[in-house]
């Protein structure tokens, strides 16, 4: 296809481009920040001031007491496995409530998509939560941390309003050939709907990715917590409780603050570019015709 | 419609839910869900209405009604910090919400290369990094002997610490906000743009609509529902958002404008745990927000077709 | 050969000359049945190993106490709420080190009933720690309630140690000025005027607009403190504090206080004073000390300013006469009331407190990390300072625990991070021995019933925040300081009379307790 751009069009394009690679860059900052006070000498990055770009005295130091954590390959394998369960879970749940709620005309729908919507208002907090949880008998399980997160109310409305995009006649089409619904929504409204479904299934893994606070609640064992909540430990015991009068302890709290972060978040920049080929567009518009 | 008689009316209903059987089914393991893991804790609401103590136990603690949330609401700062909390979550709402929509309408219309995967990727890049490490970068730049004020200085302004300044800290709160989560609320409006068909974009041209105009005919309309939910969801968060980070760069010379309830409320748990005063606090946003929402959700719902139920 | 024969002569003389000899010997006396105890604490070195059982110093005390022990170590990061949920639970541990955290205090747990009343077991079972804390008034009050019951093991600490917290300066910046080290408030003046003149911001208050220091130069506290005659008081109504704001008000104006102090911390403050960016700031001496060596500048220490040659200060609170507690999430032990075996839950938590135990817990094992020299003094070895893997403080809660529920020696003796250098620990030393220094002002450690804690955060919780931002607002200017009285008029308006009241009943009762003879 071949476009000819007029004047105006090409101002546009400019103007586009450059406010896109300026926010690029602005964005990239803290990042590249991160990465090269990460591999800085803990020393020189404590007395350096400025902007930073390179690191400041090369050192593996911080990396050497990160990874040298008994914990942290535990910790990585643990969230692993929480992300897998939980995306298992959230995804089985997810699209079924979506698709249920993306139907109009049945008794009580508006009555249930308010039950749902009311959860993200009314929590019972920490202590009722703890005691349920407890109650199943999820207390320091994986099953703690997997299921009560598994599906968000969030995620399950951003799903339903990409579903109530689909035009009413593929379902009706369908139900003339006899389909029923679950056959709608897994062979017709989910592939149609791949973009959507990508990025709930970032959301998921991300939030699960992030996530410490139940671990810190719900599990004893140290050998079940996942990654962030390690990073966490690291951060906090290497100056053994704060004061300190030794200047490489405290040196090297501000290090690893910068190393665990990139050990946390690298491994999830690296899924994007998986997920990024589901926006390009014209992608899956095909079945939509007619 | 036809008139039909009070009797008949019984069997419409069973009839109809087995009609739809299907959707049930498909809700039935949702709901048992939300169940276990919502609704069976939600009793623990009742702390807010309790003198809870944690060794009597939920049932075995003191009722005391409303007394917690009269606690709250007439203390001397109640007024200040849910003044607070509305104005920078509504200015959060007026900068913070259409930045995304536009970067993602922009990055839309770059040509589909490694570059345009690159920014994508990069524009995400703050959200993960830690609210701490972002809050220390801002303090440093707030520095009278900081970048922002060496830019300041460049032309022509005074320097002054930005955090401590009653004037300049909400602006510095929202543009960073802004700067840290433009790329990833972007995500859900590319996601959508990416489904817009293209046939529209080509009819449009051939009637001789230039890029502006399509954007503005073509893809904003595609993407609006998207965006219409968004904003209710948003709006349903404004009394409860932004307590980490206030925590990490407010301090008392800007209260005035920076103390929020969640702030407020921490400071007050900190000599020993207020499981009851937190819990009223909470019930008192939780119910501010749903009525923001329903709010929102009729507004919306009558302006378009677009709502939440 | 010399030493194992004095070793045992110390531990027979130990052994005869305990009271209840057979309850408090160690090894432990468990009759014939197998014990173990769960105790439930912060792992301080989780970065090098994951249980303590690893630790040498535990290992030593199993072989000591003959009780084996399993180790239940909870994140460090959110203690508070995880011991607010862990007596949700059914299962509790025996002994819980961070017993400070239970949500009231360690006497609402007793109260509650889950942690054991300990009074009655320490005569017999944990001798030596009852004796120290029956040892002296000051001490008793400490430890116990209004009732004469204890529930916890805490650290109780020798007397001997200096001040931390000094006014910091660095030679280099002196000599480049020209000025010497001050001690009343015009040389601190005629300093920041020299830093300011040479280009460096002098200094750099806390962010609170606070500094005790300068406080204590007008008899003033932070807060409550008291009088000598025993009335409380609130630091900031009294006239005295206008002088104070006057003083950082003028400052400020003139630029010797950074214009960045409120949005800054402590991190950021020793950044700014080891990059020689600002010239004097408070803070731990012997860190700041150890900083200076890595960066090539001699750190020293001012003495307590005065207003004039010769005062008597009186806010002085480290210096204590006696044996003083602490507590905190390492060092406060309580049993609770599901442990099967208390008596030898008492027995295990006496040991730190024993002539044996107190040396290891405050020195570690002799041969691996410390060696006695020519003179009998202890002195630490490379295992401990220059370990490969960990540093000084690390090691420090790998062959010894430095902050446990144990007799304490002071820092000044045995803490491994002032023995790294020798500037570390002179200047710890150094101005230590003021005479011009009494505590008549401070106002000791109180424990509040439930409803007195609650109604006073009540008052103080509103009360505070405005306190604290009016401060800032006086010392920048946003505030006129005319306006000092209305601010006082307004603090007594929010309630600070029933405030004050509350703090003397608790005083009251507090120095009506007296130790058991």
């Amino acid at each position: 296809m071949v476009e000819r751009k007029t004047p105006g069009e090409i101002i546009l394009l400019v103007f586009i481009y450059a406010a896109v690679t300026l926010v690029g860059f602005v964005c990239l900052y803290p990042m590249l920040y991160c990465l090269a006070a990460s591999f800085s000498d803990p020393m020189k990055l404590l007395t350096h001031s400025g902007a930073l770009f390179f690191p400041t005295g090369f050192s593996l130091r911080g990396y050497q007491v990160v990874m040298n954590n008994p914990n942290i390959l535990i910790g990585y394998h643990n969230t692993l496995l929480y992300v897998a369960g939980s995306l298992i879970v959230g995804m089985t749940l997810t699209p079924l409530g979506a698709y249920a709620l993306s139907c109009k005309g049945y008794p009580f729908r508006k009555a249930i998509v308010f039950l749902f919507v009311f959860t993200m208002y009314f929590s019972g907090g920490m202590v009722p939560n703890f005691l349920t949880i407890s109650a199943y008998g999820m207390y320091n399980t994986a099953w703690a941390i997997i299921l009560p997160t598994a599906v968000s109310t969030y995620n399950m409305i951003v799903m339903r309003t990409t579903f109530a995009a689909v035009p009413e006649a593929l379902r009706e089409s369908a139900y003339i050939d006899g389909a029923n619904d679950f056959v709608i929504l897994y062979r017709i409204y989910i592939p149609v709907s791949k973009a959507t479904m990508a990025v709930i299934i970032l959301f998921y893994v991300v939030s699960q990715w992030n996530s410490w606070f139940p671990a810190m609640i719900y599990l004893r064992d140290s050998k079940k917590w996942p990654l962030q909540m390690i990073l966490r430990e690291i951060l906090i015991n290497d100056a053994a409780g704060g004061i300190s009068d030794d200047a490489d302890a405290q040196y090297l709290q501000e290090l690893i603050k910068y190393c665990t972060i990139i050990v946390a978040t690298v491994p999830i920049l690296c899924i994007y570019p998986f997920v990024q080929k589901y926006f390009m567009k014209g992608v899956m518009l095909g079945s939509v015709k007619g | 419609m036809s008139i039909q008689p009070a009797a008949a009316k019984k069997p419409g209903l069973l009839r109809r839910m087995r009609h739809y059987r299907n959707i049930y089914l498909m809700l039935l393991p949702v709901i048992i869900f939300y169940i276990l893991f919502h609704y069976v804790p939600m009793g623990g609401l009742a702390i807010a209405f309790e003198n809870y103590k944690p060794a009597k136990g939920i049932l075995g603690s003191d009722w005391v009604g409303l007394k917690n949330f009269r606690k709250f609401l007439t203390g001397i700062y109640a007024w200040r910090v849910i003044r607070n909390t509305l104005t920078l979550n509504l200015l959060l709402l007026l900068f913070g919400f259409p930045a995304p929509i536009l970067l993602a309408l922009m990055i839309n219309e770059m040509r589909e290369n490694w570059y345009k995967k690159t920014i994508q990727t990069v524009s995400y890049m703050p959200h993960f990094v830690a609210l701490v490490v972002v809050c220390g970068l801002l303090r440093e730049f707030c520095l009278t002997t900081g970048l922002i004020n060496d830019i300041i200085a460049f032309f022509g302004g005074t320097r002054i610490n930005l955090l401590s300044s009653l004037d300049h800290y909400r602006t510095v709160y929202v543009v960073s906000n802004i700067w840290q989560n433009i790329g990833w609320n972007s995500i859900i409006y590319l996601s959508a743009l990416s489904s817009v068909d293209a046939s529209l974009h080509e009819a449009a041209a051939i009637d001789g609509a230039g890029r502006i105009r399509r954007i503005i005919h073509v893809n904003l309309p595609a993407i609006l529902p998207v965006i219409i939910i968004q904003l209710i969801l948003r709006i349903g968060n404004l009394m409860t958002q932004g307590y980490e980070k206030t925590i990490l760069l407010y301090s008392p010379i800007v209260y005035e404008k920076a103390d929020l309830i969640s702030t407020y409320v921490y400071r007050y748990g900190l000599e020993k745990t207020q499981y009851s005063y937190g819990s009223a606090v909470g019930v008192f946003n939780s119910v501010a927000n749903l009525i923001f929402l329903i709010t929102a959700n009729k507004i919306s719902a009558r302006l378009s077709e677009t709502s939440l139920w | 050969m010399k030493r194992k024969l004095t070793a045992l002569l110390l531990a027979v003389l130990t052994l005869c000359l305990c009271t209840g000899a057979m309850a408090a010997g160690y090894p432990i006396d468990t009759q014939g049945k197998d014990v173990s105890l769960t105790v439930y604490c912060a792992n301080a070195i989780s970065n090098y190993v994951t249980d303590y059982n690893e630790t040498p110093f535990f290992q030593e005390m199993e072989k000591a106490t003959g009780i084996h022990i399993n180790f239940i170590h909870p994140a460090t990061s959110g203690m508070q709420e995880a011991m607010n949920l862990l007596f949700l639970g059914k299962e509790l541990p025996d002994i819980i080190m961070c017993g400070n955290y239970y949500d009231g205090g360690v006497f609402q747990g007793l109260e509650d009933g889950y942690f054991v009343d300990l009074t009655d077991y320490l005569p017999e079972y944990a001798p030596d720690y009852w004796q120290l804390i029956t040892s002296g008034d000051e001490i008793w009050r400490q430890v116990s309630n209004g009732d004469g019951r204890v529930a916890a093991f805490y650290t109780i600490k020798e007397p001997g140690d200096t001040q931390h917290r000094r006014m910091l300066l660095t030679q280099e910046t002196l000599d480049e000025i020209g000025a010497t080290i001050p001690t009343t408030l015009a040389d601190v003046e005629d300093v920041f005027a020299k830093m300011l003149a040479h280009g460096v911001t002098p200094y750099i208050l806390d962010k609170t607009g606070y500094e005790p220091q300068f406080l204590g130069m007008y008899d003033l506290m932070k807060g409550f403190y008291k009088d000598a005659e025993g009335n409380i008081l609130y630091g900031q109504v009294q006239p005295a504090f206008k002088d104070y704001l006057t003083l950082m008000h003028d400052w400020y104006e003139k630029g010797y206080i950074s214009k960045d102090f409120i949005g800054s911390n402590t991190k950021n403050n020793q950044t700014l004073f080891d990059t020689g960016k600002v010239g004097m700031y408070f803070d731990s001496c012997a860190a700041a000390y150890n900083r200076g060596v890595a960066n090539g500048k001699t750190v020293v220490t001012a003495p307590y300013p005065r207003l004039t040659e010769g005062q008597q200060l009186h806010w002085d609170d480290y210096k204590k006469p006696g044996y003083s507690m602490v507590s905190d999430y390492r060092c406060t032990g309580v049993i609770t009331t599901t442990c099967k075996n208390i008596e030898a839950a008492v027995q295990w938590m006496n040991y730190c407190y024993t002539e044996a135990g107190s040396t290891l817990a405050n020195w570690g094992i002799l041969g691996e990390n410390y060696d006695v020299d020519a003179n009998g003094n202890k002195v630490y070895n490379d295992n401990m300072l220059k370990n490969p893997t960990m540093s000084a403080t690390n090691t420090s809660y790998y062959y010894k625990q430095h902050v446990w529920a144990k007799l304490r020696q002071p820092d000044v003796v045995c803490h491994a991070e002032l023995k790294t250098n020798e500037g570390a620990l002179s200047i710890r030393l150094r101005w230590g021995d003021d005479p011009l220094v009494d505590n008549t002002l401070v106002l000791p450690t109180l424990s509040y019933t439930s409803d007195q804690l609650n109604d006073k955060n009540d008052i103080m919780n509103d009360l505070e925040i405005y306190v604290n931002e009016k401060v800032l607002q006086f010392i920048t200017g946003d505030e006129p300081l005319d306006n000092f009285d209305t601010f006082v008029e307004n603090v007594w308006g929010m309630g600070l009379q029933d405030a004050i009241d509350i703090v003397a009943e608790a005083y009251t009762a507090y120095e009506n307790i007296h130790a058991p003879q």
